[in-house]
């Protein structure tokens, strides 16, 4: 790329914001996820990103409302964007998410709807109710644990979420916004109730400890979100679980627990010939 | 560490990993619903009242022989659906892998005829669901009420209202959008699998002598009446000749779980999902027949399940699932028997409006049909005007068959059988004209060398041209009628007119329709 990476992150931001704002007018539930999300969650999580050198970004996501949809493709087409013609005729087969491309400002965004189908399923409707720009950091923790394949750009967004968000006890998610507390019990009701979540969660929660606990150059923040990783497997692994869970966990890794997450320009593309349009 | 466990990858550039992608909704069990609902054991009615037009034939055997050779094309239509993951059926990879005007052409004559067939199936509805339904309950629960509800079923009016309500009903499920539509299948799904084991269970009774099917029908036509019926028909000895023949009548059903390549593109599992619901659905679906019929003849007699549909000294509807009925002897078990019809055939109404609709959107995004095929509706999603199109022509179709002696139960079948034979021609050289795009895509099966699609493309070449040639030349069919070969000739003209006049006026507008054809979305 020709352009500077700050600026083009400058640029990204800018563009999330000016979406924000229409969405606000419009009075729609529209916050924003992924890594861009735990970069505008709160001062302490951007400060994390940059001491533990995460990559910038390059795209938007965002967790919004279903009941909302057909206002949010009015908004997102008034702001100059064109629906990915690789979901638009999938909806209908319950493909909760939209994509949209086609402006300069943002290479893509994302819009996941009620629920993230991904390796697993996070439902978060009916919990974007809170203040700021971004949603729950436990819906921002949940959607980077949920991940089979995880990689290091992962790993440094989960650091900086956990060094950034003391644990609490019930009740978390009020007391939250605005980079806040971090809503454990949602995580753990959530594990506690699906294995294939658990067991992702929790070795990928392993997996960034060890990694965390080795990035000395990140000074606190690592140390932090290394103590914090382990923390949360350990109160994770001793929560109550449903009978569900622990009739999945005898049959364990033997049958698979995620879910194979496809590309969305190679895979099923929708109907025919749409990539040239 | 475990492949299996969850891992730190390595990518090649920012925000390309898997994850970034979409999980598809339309899992493989999904895809042995619709399979199964597809090919429509309901047909299994008329299956049996046509065996008697085949002196000699076996019909379990033909039956064998079909999902044998169902399962080889239907190999060819799974692996072109790996090659080609994408949504609109026969239409998208065979107008990238032979010429767009093929492509077309054979999608053109699928969707008319699954037109034709969304209109038939609303009569299927009332003729071999509600009609035997209430005629045997009236008789089993003495109310004359239900008999006539029965009769009217099957009268003309009665089969256009019913036909046209169940062709409304299934349309705006579908309108609705497709995640609705599979929860409802699932649900239809396992109560007729439940309904088709009740049966199962009953004909082994009347096989075994526990159940007195003569004695229970005597009761309802008169003492001695099962060996009247009986006497009329002689049972020939076998005839390997004849059970090929009857092979178009499984075959009109078996080989129709192919139609999911209609939604391949949004299967979850592209590798897997299309082989284990087509091929799946084939065995499951073929031997449940193959028990229904082999219990089916144990329970009621070769020679009166021959003489049946002729005799008049038969007064009730001569299918199946009456003569289960009537050997259950019971109003409840009559229900619940009556549900691998009731069910299952406003699946196939489904399955026929899906294919064509999503051929039709697959139309309008090329732009060789009207931009209004592909438009779909703001809040559902789902191609509104193609649906609409097709209720149209439906009732358009409900109405010939209804009230009119032109068409019949096979009329459409020689146009799916001419569709069936070009795909499988299509997999026998489609590894040889388009090598790199085959090894590029999990479809790269080889045994002993030879690519797989090819194997199976001319093992089944020779099977469905058979069923095409039989379709042409029986006269038992209504194939082979003459509105019929009339038909399939007009629409193979008009196809290719369509085609290469909407290719003309693109052009003429500076659009370049073949550009589209010449991509090829390899996973």
């Amino acid at each position: 790329m020709s352009e500077d990476p700050p600026a083009a992150v400058l640029q990204l931001i800018s563009e999330a914001d000016r979406i924000l704002a229409e969405s606000a007018v419009r009075g729609l539930a529209l916050r924003l996820a992924g890594s861009v999300g735990v970069l505008q969650h709160c001062q302490r999580c951007c400060a994390g990103v940059a001491a533990l050198g995460r990559e910038l970004p390059r795209d938007l996501d965002f967790f919004a409302y279903r009941k909302q949809q057909r206002e949010l493709g009015r908004m997102f087409a008034d702001l100059g964007y064109a629906a990915d013609p690789s979901v638009a005729f999938s909806q209908e087969y319950g493909i909760d998410r939209l994509i949209y491309v086609g402006h300069a400002a943002a290479t893509k965004i994302d819009v996941f709807l009620d629920v993230l189908r991904m390796s697993h399923t996070i439902e978060f409707k009916g919990r974007l109710g809170g203040v700021g720009p971004a949603a729950p950091a436990a819906e921002l923790l949940l959607s980077k644990l949920q991940i089979h394949e995880i990689t290091e750009k992962d790993v440094k967004d989960i650091g900086a979420l956990l060094a950034a968000h003391p644990f609490d006890g019930a009740g978390g998610a009020r007391a939250e916004g605005g980079g806040g507390q971090l809503d454990v019990e949602h995580v753990l009701g959530l594990t506690g109730r699906d294995w294939g979540l658990f067991h992702t969660a929790t070795t990928n929660l392993g997996l960034a400890g060890e990694l965390l606990a080795g990035w000395h150059f990140a000074g606190d923040v690592a140390a932090s979100g290394a103590a914090r990783a382990a923390e949360l497997r350990e109160r994770i692994e001793q929560a109550p679980k449903s009978l569900r869970w622990k009739a999945r966990a005898r049959v364990g890794t033997r049958a698979r627990w995620y879910e194979d997450v496809g590309d969305a320009e190679q895979q099923g593309q929708g109907d025919a010939g749409l990539r040239e349009r | 560490m475990d492949p299996m466990e969850p891992r730190i990858v390595e990518v090649p550039g920012v925000f390309t990993r898997a994850s970034s992608g979409l999980v598809r909704q339309v899992s493989t069990s999904d895809t042995i619903y619709y399979g199964a609902m597809a090919i429509t054991i309901a047909y299994m009615v008329f299956i049996v009242t046509a065996w008697p037009s085949y002196p000699g034939s076996s019909m379990e055997l033909a039956t064998l022989l079909v999902v044998v050779g169902g399962s080889l094309l239907g190999v060819v239509y799974a692996l072109f659906a790996s090659v080609y993951p994408r949504s609109g059926g026969e239409y998208v990879f065979l107008s990238r892998v032979v010429h767009p005007s093929v492509g077309f052409v054979v999608s053109f004559i699928q969707a008319f005829w699954y037109a034709f067939y969304f209109g038939l199936n609303g009569a299927f509805f009332a003729i071999y669901g509600l009609a035997p339904l209430f005629i045997v309950l009236g008789l089993q629960w003495h109310s004359s009420g239900l008999t006539s509800a029965g009769t009217w079923f099957s009268s003309h009016n009665g089969i256009f209202v019913m036909g046209s309500l169940l062709i409304l009903f299934i349309g705006f499920m579908v309108y609705r959008g497709m995640r609705g539509f599979f929860r409802l299948q699932r649900w239809a799904g396992l109560f007729a699998l439940g309904s088709v084991g009740l049966t199962v269970v009953l004909l082994i009774l009347g096989s075994t002598g526990v159940l007195h099917f003569a004695t229970n029908f005597n009761a309802i036509a008169g003492a001695g009446a099962y060996a009247a019926v009986s006497k009329a028909a002689a049972a020939p000895g076998f005839r390997l000749v004849a059970t090929f023949d009857f092979m178009v009548w499984p075959a009109f059903s078996i080989l129709f779980s192919v139609n999911m390549v209609s939604f391949s593109g949004e299967v979850k599992n592209v590798r897997r999902g299309p082989l284990i619901g087509i091929v799946g659905s084939m065995i499951v679906t073929g031997v449940l027949m193959i028990l229904l019929m082999v219990f089916g003849r144990g329970a009621f007699g070769d020679r009166f399940l021959l003489a049946a549909p002729t005799s008049a000294k038969v007064p009730v509807p001569p299918f199946l699932n009456v003569f289960t009925s009537i050997l259950g002897n019971n109003g409840i078990l009559t229900i619940l028997i009556s549900l691998w019809v009731v069910f299952v055939i406003p699946f196939a109404l489904g399955s026929n409006v899906i294919y064509s609709s999503r051929a039709m959107l697959a139309w309008g995004l090329d732009g060789v049909a009207p931009r209004s095929f592909a438009n779909v509706s703001e809040r559902r999603h789902t191609p509104v005007f193609a649906i609409v199109t097709l209720i149209v022509l439906a009732e358009i179709a409900l109405a010939i068959f209804t009230y009119t002696t032109l068409v019949a139960i096979l009329s459409g079948f020689l146009g799916f059988a001419i569709a069936f034979l070009v795909v499988c021609l299509a997999g026998v050289f489609f590894p040889f004209t388009h090598k790199q795009t085959l090894e590029r895509s999990p479809a790269n099966i080889k045994v002993a060398g030879i690519p797989l699609i090819t194997i199976c493309g001319v093992l089944a070449a020779p099977f469905v041209g058979f069923i095409a040639y039989r379709t042409a030349v029986d006269k038992a069919l209504g194939a082979n009628a003459h509105v019929s070969l009339i038909v399939n000739g007009i629409l193979i003209v008009v196809g290719f007119g369509w085609f290469y006049a909407l290719r003309w006026y693109r052009k003429h507008r500076g659009e370049d329709v073949d550009r589209r054809f010449k991509e090829i979305p390899i996973e």
